[in-house]
């Protein structure tokens, strides 16, 4: 049997189709109504953990309905979250620990966009320059040394929710004088880095000692420029199949087992230099666009190691 | 909430001054064999379920 907790998106459904034509029985496991744990026995929405042969986590996590207590009060959820947290993990470990995995919510939990740019860095990868500026001086001082810079959040992109507005920040944007001039002399810690001017992007899905990279040829269109996410709706972005060189592979096998995970999609760019420049890690990243427009079906070789 | 305009808006990382707000709207909800399952603009679905009916569900989109 093979465990998912995963969110349904395409590519999460195109695996299970693969399985399915394989004759393999797949469960999700995102929401968990029933769960009985007992020595050799344990049962989680009546499915045995024992019989369990492979998990995969993505992009998704194992929930209790918390619907079914919402009357008792919101402190009252806050302390039923944190009892959650703990048996979470241990179900987690459970099935990290006797069957085949891609991924570990431990390291997706754990990680350090700090962290990780270290990690990059010791395993010989080249990262942008890298601050965290608190003060407006230092700020203005960095800005005319590289006359161009990013900031992005330190953790993930802004959302606030409130009851009828969703808030959100970019992702990444290029600091401008003008959002110099509107800061504080001194504010919250601010990650901000060099921009490295690009010939092209490179997005590499990992999986067990394997690379799969694509292309993109963001820099022929203003609106991908600084970020590829602001897709343009009209003309897509240019993605080929890409072949890395033997150096760079190894130092992303050296990184992902570093990291201590059997996963994950790496965005790196290319300098008109021919200088590989790591951007970030995403365990979570996506695949299955660049595994479509490469025909790399990656959806198939994820199915096959989950058998 | 207010609109980060606020006398400390510049107290703030610099990525709050591209906040923009969007207001929600009601996604599509469908039952189909059991499941609740929750479409949205970007194409996610949401599923307090699983597999196969998912499955069978996209196909029929």
């Amino acid at each position: 049997m093979v465990v998912l907790v995963a969110n349904p998106i395409l590519p999460v459904i195109t695996v299970f189709d693969w399985l399915y034509w394989k004759h393999q029985e797949v469960i999700f496991l995102n929401q968990c109504s029933s769960i009985s744990l007992r020595n050799g026995n344990s049962k989680i929405n009546s499915i045995p953990l024992k019989k369990v042969k492979s998990f995969w986590f993505y992009q998704g996590d194992m929930n209790p309905i918390y619907d079914k207590f919402a009357d008792v009060g919101i402190p009252v959820i806050h302390t039923l979250q944190e009892e959650w947290v703990i048996l979470r993990n241990y179900i987690y470990e459970k099935l990290t620990t006797v069957s085949k995995t891609i991924s570990s919510p431990f390291v997706v939990d754990k990680i350090n966009k700090l962290q990780i740019l270290d990690l990059v860095n010791s395993c010989g990868l080249k990262i942008p320059q890298t601050f965290i500026v608190t003060d407006k001086v230092t700020l203005y001082s960095l800005f005319k040394k590289f006359q161009k810079l990013l900031t992005k959040p330190i953790n993930e992109t802004v959302k606030i929710n409130t009851q009828d507005t969703l808030y959100y920040s970019e992702a990444v944007t290029l600091v401008t004088s003008k959002y110099i001039e509107n800061q504080a002399a001194y504010f919250f810690p601010t990650l901000v880095q060099e921009y490295v001017e690009k010939q092209y992007e490179l997005r590499i899905f990992y999986l067990e000692n394997r690379l799969w990279a694509t292309a993109l040829f963001t820099q022929n269109d203003a609106k991908t420029r600084i970020n590829q996410k602001n897709y343009n709706q009209d003309k897509a972005t240019r993605a080929i199949p890409f072949k890395l060189p033997k150096i760079i592979e190894n130092k992303l096998f050296l990184f992902f087992k570093k990291l201590n995970t059997n996963t994950g999609s790496v965005d790196m760019i290319v300098t008109p230099q021919q200088e590989y420049v790591f951007v970030e890690v995403n365990l979570n990243g996506q695949f299955g666009y660049y595994s479509d427009v490469c025909n790399y079906y990656v959806e198939k070789t994820i199915a096959n190691y989950l058998i | 909430m207010k609109s980060f305009k606020d006398e400390n808006f510049e107290k703030l990382p610099i990525i709050f001054q591209t906040i923009k707000a969007k207001q929600k709207n009601d996604n599509r909800i469908i039952k189909k064999e059991g499941i609740e399952v929750q479409f949205y603009s970007n194409n996610l679905i949401e599923t307090s379920t699983h597999y196969k009916p998912i499955s069978k569900i996209i196909k029929h989109q």
